[in-house]
């Protein structure tokens, strides 16, 4: 568990990255209640305070952390701490200036950009030619559809709580996300597996609790009315959490490295 | 021109004494789980007949070292002689490095809260003085070499186990061991 920091940041910043997009794209198209909206937001940077929060506790020396940020020419981890600080800064201004609607439009797409390139300079940090199993475009494509399955179920997750109505396009987009990541998954499991050393158990296991189950829970719920469909969201949100929890502890233990003369 | 230092690893002369490992870790006194150099067995199966080899390892002061791209902190720096340095002052104990590393050379030291690694003795050899390890070997398996110089050129610069050379271009060069001929009972 001695990288559970990084596992929580990670988790944390991608649902961050993805529940910001998807609040800017339904506020854009008025179809998010404002009170909902602006409590949302307040979640958004509470959430990736905690996760940049966590990404310092992994550190040696938590409080030269701010040093990470010197290397920007080559280090693709400066680059994401300087682009998820930015992330942060603005989303803190999107809650802060909800009231002013220009603004609020202004920073939301600027936020927005900021946080597809976030998630992306993330996955680009492991992308390790040490380590073959990250050496490939894996870790920029599990970290995307992660925050575009986290972001939209956590807002979805929050409306639903607020008693709000959640339209079945949003329910269609995270299946959709969940059979992408199921599909890549295997994927990445079938060309790496050699190279891994995961546990057959605990494959299943996280397949099952992440995707498997909540793609038939939201597909049963899909054939329900609309009212019908909160109920499913906060189970979904646990069974995903736990899967994506999952997903991630392997992520940092079971790549394994070159091995030295085996 | 400047000199291009790099490790020489003679496996034919190794005898895997560990006698480098102790050298280097009573020069710097470092935390038990740190290891700057590491002696390695290589796999009977990497030969055509059956023998025991050992591969004396440290830091390889990598052409292109991908400890020091990956550094957010700016900790690494390549000197003008080839030695690659890591600067404690400046670590934050990030990690990334050691898993940048194919060779699995920065050492994570607990107690400091920071990676480690070896400089080749920087400081000794700035003093005239040879690396604890190259000193400490009974068997003068281990020395230095400048890469500049031709009549090192040919030497390998891979065995077999070895991760592959292009991600990094390690420096470190060796003589490989004579392999014997297994000569069976008929046979010419």
């Amino acid at each position: 568990m001695t990288e559970l920091p990084l596992v929580l940041f990670t988790l944390l910043s991608q649902m961050a990255a993805g529940a910001f997009l998807t609040l800017h794209i339904m506020q854009s198209q008025n179809k998010m209640d404002d009170i909902v909206g602006k409590s949302i937001a307040k979640v958004i940077v509470g959430i990736l305070g905690f996760g940049l929060l966590c990404s310092t506790s992994h550190l040696g020396d938590p409080m030269g952390a701010y040093r990470a940020i010197s290397n920007i020419a080559s280090s693709w981890l400066s680059r994401e701490i300087v682009l998820f600080g930015g992330f942060f800064v603005l989303t803190f201004g999107y809650y802060y200036k909800w009231e002013d609607k220009t603004l609020r439009r202004i920073i939301g797409t600027l936020g927005s950009f900021l946080a597809v390139i976030s998630v992306i300079a993330s996955g680009l940090v492991y992308t390790l030619p040490a380590r073959p199993a990250w050496d490939s475009p894996f870790p920029v494509a599990f970290f995307m559809i992660s925050a575009l399955v986290l972001g939209p179920l956590l807002v979805t997750t929050i409306a639903s709580i607020k008693k709000t109505i959640v339209c079945k396009k949003a329910f269609r987009f995270m299946m959709m996300m969940l059979v992408i990541d199921f599909l890549c998954f295997l994927m990445f499991i079938s060309m790496m597996g050699d190279i891994l050393s995961m546990n057959h158990i605990f494959i299943v296991a996280r397949v099952m609790i992440g995707m498997v189950v909540p793609i038939c829970l939201i597909w049963w719920s899909l054939q329900k009315e609309h009212d019908k469909n909160l109920n499913i969201l906060p189970w979904v949100f646990i069974l995903i959490i736990l899967g994506e929890f999952m997903g991630r502890l392997s992520f940092y233990q079971d790549v394994l490295p070159y091995t030295m003369f085996g | 021109m400047a000199k291009k230092l790099a490790f020489l690893v003679n496996c034919e002369a190794c005898i895997g004494c560990h006698a480098c490992e102790n050298a280097c870790k009573n020069e710097y006194q470092q935390e038990a789980s740190v290891r700057w150099r590491k002696v390695y067995p290589m796999q009977e199966k990497s030969f055509d007949v059956p023998v025991r080899v050992h591969v004396s390892l440290a830091c390889n002061h990598c052409e292109e070292p991908a400890c020091m791209k990956v550094c957010p902190a700016k900790a690494y720096t390549k000197r003008e002689d080839g030695i690659v340095i890591h600067d404690n002052e400046a670590c934050i104990g990030c990690k990334l490095c050691m898993m940048a590393c194919p060779y699995q050379v920065p050492c994570y030291d607990k107690n400091l809260g920071k990676v480690t690694k070896c400089d080749m003795c920087a400081a000794r050899q700035d003093d005239g003085e040879l690396p604890a390890c190259v000193k400490g070997c009974p068997m003068d398996a281990l020395a230095v070499i400048d890469l500049q110089e031709e009549k090192y050129q040919k030497l390998k610069a891979s065995l077999p186990g070895y991760p592959k050379n292009e991600i990094t271009h390690p420096t470190t060069r060796f003589v490989a061991a004579t392999v014997g001929k297994q000569i069976r009972r008929g046979e010419e």
